[in-house]
């Protein structure tokens, strides 16, 4: 299969990371952070030194304020759902993902809070003064994805957070945290959600927030967490506030491995291999008749997470012609965005997602173009 | 138990870790202990250092750390 997906979860993981969950699992194998046996330190050494790296990776000298989720989507829940309050305003954009939009449907169903959506332009851009412009006194939060999942659009954070003012600001960097330079503390980023199975090359189950240093969201979930066990109230100590239950140890070490391999490899040069990659997509999907392609035609202003659509046929049998006649895994629909789609003029048909990954090779997205200016071709 | 044990107690694993890499950094001896009874019902892990590394309990605090001695008879917080 040439897997252009990488949106949804990068694969394959690197052997490095393959091998940290193996030797997790065979060789540790214990509790971190619940007794003082040696295989107990060591698996607590693993955690630690997982939060340590992709603490690093991430621009967050105090890895203490980087917490481990299972996910972004779970990162994102704890902030919206520890942070706001009944009376709230939170502003949003129209480019958001379902990770976002279903939780603030919620807050707003269950504690009153306002949802403000500032929509982005017809390429998924977002002008960083009207956000600023629907910001006011009520305002608690701006959330914004740094990247869309649908087209590939990137925020400019640093604008956005000069023209946001003092309002906390929730990043959602789910599809660019490995894929493009973040450097959270001195972005001025106060919230950050990311997950470790996509452009990070960790495990799927694996994901972390950090929470700005005069934050202290409310925990989404609360339990045992090995230290002040005596009490009945979750700990102010960070990380354990917001970690309650085991940890998902294995997949932590493999995210502390891949981590490790992408600090080594440096994410300016993959974001590089993303701007190549994007180019040379842009070039040919753009020469193929038929083919309207969706976000901005600059590839330094987005990733290589493109969305097209084929005229004649639709975006489902374009991705099952692309699996069953070439070998070639893609994504159709809404991909869980629907107000993205609408922002761009594709609700609810929906489009074809060609995502790039670490792993993707010239090779591979000149045969999705050739494939697509085949089934082109046969739906004129 | 032999008077003059010295422990370190954190409000996290985390914390633990941390403190356990840079002792190890600095030369200092030291081990990873369970959290003794009379310190705290807690049920992780604690840093004991050894008799003669006291200059370390300024370091520790630094770092969040608590330092506890054993008088022979009780636990007593406050190291050197």
């Amino acid at each position: 299969m040439i897997y252009l997906d990488h949106a949804a979860t990068s694969f394959p993981k690197p052997p490095e990371v393959v091998e940290a969950v193996r030797e997790y699992m065979v060789e540790i194998g214990v509790n971190p952070g619940r007794a003082a046996y040696c295989g107990a330190a060591r698996a607590a050494g693993v955690v630690f030194a997982a939060r340590e790296d992709l603490a690093a990776l991430l621009g967050v000298p105090d890895s203490r304020r980087l917490v481990f989720t299972r996910n972004a989507t779970e990162a994102i829940n704890l902030a919206l759902f520890g942070l706001l309050r009944r009376g709230d305003r939170v502003v949003m954009t129209s480019m958001e993902h379902n990770a976002v939009v279903r939780p603030l449907r919620a807050l707003r169903d269950r504690r009153g809070v306002d949802v403000e959506v500032v929509r982005a332009d017809g390429l998924g851009r977002v002008d960083p003064v009207a956000l600023g412009a629907a910001v006011d006194e009520r305002t608690r939060l701006v959330v914004v994805n740094h990247a869309s999942n649908v087209c590939g659009t990137l925020a400019d954070l640093r604008e956005i957070r000069q023209a946001v003012g003092r309002v906390p600001l929730l990043v959602d960097a789910a599809q660019t945290a490995g894929m493009v330079p973040i450097d959270a503390v001195a972005g001025g980023i106060d919230l950050l959600a990311v997950t470790g199975h996509k452009g990070l090359l960790g495990p799927t189950g694996t994901g972390a927030l950090y929470i700005r240093e005069g934050l202290d969201p409310d925990p989404l979930v609360l339990g045992g967490t090995g230290s002040n066990s005596g009490s009945d109230e979750m700990p102010s100590a960070l990380p354990d506030r917001y970690e309650a239950g085991t940890l998902n140890a294995s997949g932590i070490a493999g995210l502390g491995a891949a981590a490790r391999l992408l600090l080594a490899r440096g994410i300016p040069s993959a974001r590089a291999r993303d701007v190549e990659l994007s180019r040379r997509l842009l070039e040919g999907l753009g020469g193929i008749e038929g083919v309207t392609l969706y976000g901005p035609t600059d590839p330094e202003e987005r990733t290589a997470t493109l969305s097209i659509e084929v005229s004649g046929t639709s975006c489902d049998e374009v991705a099952f012609d692309l699996d069953r006649r070439y070998g070639i895994g893609v994504r159709a629909g809404l991909h869980c965005a629907p107000e993205a789609h609408r922002t761009l003029g594709t609700f609810p048909r929906g489009t074809v997602r060609i995502a790039c990954g670490h792993s993707t090779t010239d090779g591979d997205v000149d045969a999705v173009m050739e494939a697509l200016a085949e089934i082109a071709r046969e739906a004129r | 138990m032999k008077a003059g044990r010295r422990v370190a107690v954190f409000p996290s694993i985390h914390d633990v870790m941390r403190v356990d890499r840079e002792l190890a950094a600095a030369g200092v001896a030291h081990d990873l202990v369970p959290v003794p009874r009379g310190i705290s019902s807690e049920c992780g892990m604690a840093i004991e250092v050894a008799q003669g590394e006291d200059a370390a309990d300024e370091r520790i605090r630094a770092l969040g750390g608590a330092v506890w001695v054993w008088t022979g008879t009780a636990w007593r917080e406050g190291g050197s």
